[in-house]
């Protein structure tokens, strides 16, 4: 899946799909369901919780 | 760049106020500077600079992007870029009112071009806090 297909699925720009695998942004909860609801898995499965950082990040 | 719409429409804002104010800076203190009555004339030049200039930048940038759409990310970068510009703001609007009581406001007009500064450098902190934050990362 591309960025700007994901992006268009999730309904964020592609910048900010960018963003989130680079660890730039934190997505709200609910575009981190839509994100994970695309990739047809578990959130956990897409994203992983960095305690040093408190950032959350695409896999 | 890999910059989106709401990113590109902060650094061309971003641009015009700053030319928009070296006018103003430069009408008002160069070396013809202008007298109270000038005034008025000033800021309506100034807002019809930015007006028109934010009219064209935004148009062009509208048919050579199409996609025009913002999202939760471009949003809470507005709302924290948005504080910088509260700051410089309430720090005019003190200074201002600081000059007209404090100093018996010998010339009230600078009241009035404080406060125009203040407007100024709140957008000017306003776009490039959010360009900063697009490119760090919030």
């Amino acid at each position: 899946m591309t960025q700007q297909a994901l992006a268009e699925a999730v309904g964020v720009t592609r910048q900010t799909v960018i963003a989130i695998e680079g660890g730039k942004y934190s997505p709200s909860l609910e575009v981190a369901f839509r994100i994970a609801r695309a990739f047809g898995v578990p959130l956990e499965s897409v994203f992983e919780y960095e305690a040093a950082t408190a950032t959350g990040s695409l896999r | 760049m890999n910059a989106s719409f709401e990113e590109k429409s902060a650094a061309g804002t971003l641009l015009i106020v700053l030319i928009a104010y070296a006018w103003y800076s430069y009408t008002l203190m160069g070396p013809a500077p202008i007298d109270t009555s000038g005034t008025v004339g000033l800021i309506i030049g100034v807002i019809v600079i930015m007006v028109v200039g934010e009219i064209i930048y935004h148009s062009l940038l509208a048919i050579r992007d199409r996609d025009t759409a913002s999202d939760e990310r471009d949003r809470l970068i507005a709302a924290l870029a948005g504080r910088a510009e509260s700051v410089v703001i309430i720090c005019g609007v003190v200074t201002a009112v600081w000059y007209l009581l404090l100093r018996d406001a010998p010339m009230p007009v600078v009241a009035v071009h404080i406060l125009m500064f203040s407007l100024g450098f709140g957008e000017v902190a306003k776009r490039a806090a959010q360009l900063i934050y697009y490119r760090r990362g919030v």
